[in-house]
């Protein structure tokens, strides 16, 4: 499937660019994306070295265990294959607090860290398993407590009261992510109705 | 609020190291073993990024997108969505540096607290960078096909931005 939109995207846009005489435009922003992916890609590798480096020092001293037992009567609903303390859950743990409290920086290594766990966990390696899927319904649902980013560019833009929009937002994103939890387990049952 | 958020990052780096120390981890050393794995994890991504931004690149300098949008328009419409938002919801799965400057421009025109400028930033943050969040965390533990998952974001990303706008409506409108 992102084969062919990535396909879609070239093609349809060199279609349009066509019909438009943007042709040129086009190629020149492609070229722009090369060098700006490569600069993205180096401040990125910045922040996971950073964040990775800090995180196996709070794995070392335990700490994702006791976040992942704290938790553990939380979210062991959701993931009832995960035992309590593993770093599995640990990771998970840390990387929705990190997505709640709107560090992005911080999510994003945090977020890979526990696809790392989930992986070493998956009874099907290389394929997607029940519990990535649920995860990954959490992080794209994108439950937000503090959305900073949204808030500082009200702060800068003057507005009177930047976070009058913690409740809409969260609510919004509740209503994301229960569709995408949702989508998961009506993918799962219709699956299992399959076999 | 504003304490929280300049004092969120050094305290969880301090509760970090302080655990460490107590625990009696080489805290130096460890952090350089992570930080190499981090590095590792940030090379693979490079083609990924590379790859995506620019089809993107292509579809958005095109006018492919703004295409998209006018097509969507007459849903839009019947949604009462504003013509202004609509852009900012389809290119919300597709790009998170697009979503941001598209929505800082809606609102420094029209002002942070009127209606649209309200609606913007609540479509901008109402949900998740569907293609950046797939192609990076699957892409990272080799997963090439999201198989579901695609389609999992993007309804979640449309349930967001109808709950968002309707949201924004009610509260202003």
């Amino acid at each position: 499937m992102i084969n062919k939109l990535w396909l879609a995207l070239f093609f349809l846009g060199y279609l349009v660019a066509g019909a438009t005489g943007r042709v040129e435009e086009t190629t020149l922003a492609l070229l722009h994306s090369m060098e700006g992916s490569v600069k993205f890609s180096i401040g990125i590798i910045g922040f996971l070295a950073f964040w990775s480096g800090l995180l196996r020092i709070a794995e070392e001293a335990g700490m994702t265990r006791w976040v992942a037992r704290a938790l553990h009567p939380l979210l062991s609903r959701l993931f009832p294959k995960l035992p309590a303390g593993s770093p599995a859950l640990g990771c998970i743990t840390l990387s929705l607090a990190a997505n709640l409290l709107g560090l992005s920086h911080a999510a994003t290594p945090l977020g890979i860290k526990a696809m790392y766990e989930l992986e070493k966990v998956n009874p099907t390696p290389g394929e997607i398993s029940d519990e990535i899927s649920i995860y990954l319904a959490l992080i794209l649902g994108g439950i937000s407590l503090i959305p900073s980013t949204i808030i500082a560019v009200r702060v800068q833009t003057g507005s009177q009261n930047p976070s009058s929009i913690i409740l809409p937002m969260l609510l919004a994103t509740l209503v994301g992510t229960s569709v995408t939890l949702l989508v998961h387990f009506i993918i799962k049952e219709t699956r299992k109705a399959g076999k | 609020m504003k304490f929280l958020s300049v004092w969120a990052i050094p305290l969880f780096i301090l509760a970090v190291l302080t655990c460490g120390e107590y625990k009696s981890v080489k805290v130096y050393e460890t952090f350089l073993q992570g930080a190499e794995e981090g590095f590792k994890t940030g090379i693979r991504l490079l083609p990924i990024f590379l790859a995506l931004f620019g089809g993107i690149a292509v579809f958005r300098a095109s006018g492919a997108l703004e295409f998209l949008c006018r097509l969507c328009a007459p849903l839009g419409n019947l949604l009462q969505i504003p013509r202004e938002i609509l852009p900012l919801g389809i290119i919300k799965p597709l790009s998170g540096s697009g979503t941001l400057g598209l929505m800082i421009d809606l609102v420094q025109k029209h002002g942070p607290d009127s209606l649209l400028g309200t609606m913007a930033a609540l479509v901008a943050g109402c949900s998740e960078t569907t293609f950046y969040i797939l192609t990076v965390y699957l892409g990272a533990i080799n997963i090439n096909r999201p198989k579901h998952l695609l389609l999992m974001g993007l309804l979640g990303d449309l349930a967001a931005f109808l709950t968002a706008v309707f949201i924004a409506r009610w509260f202003l409108g």
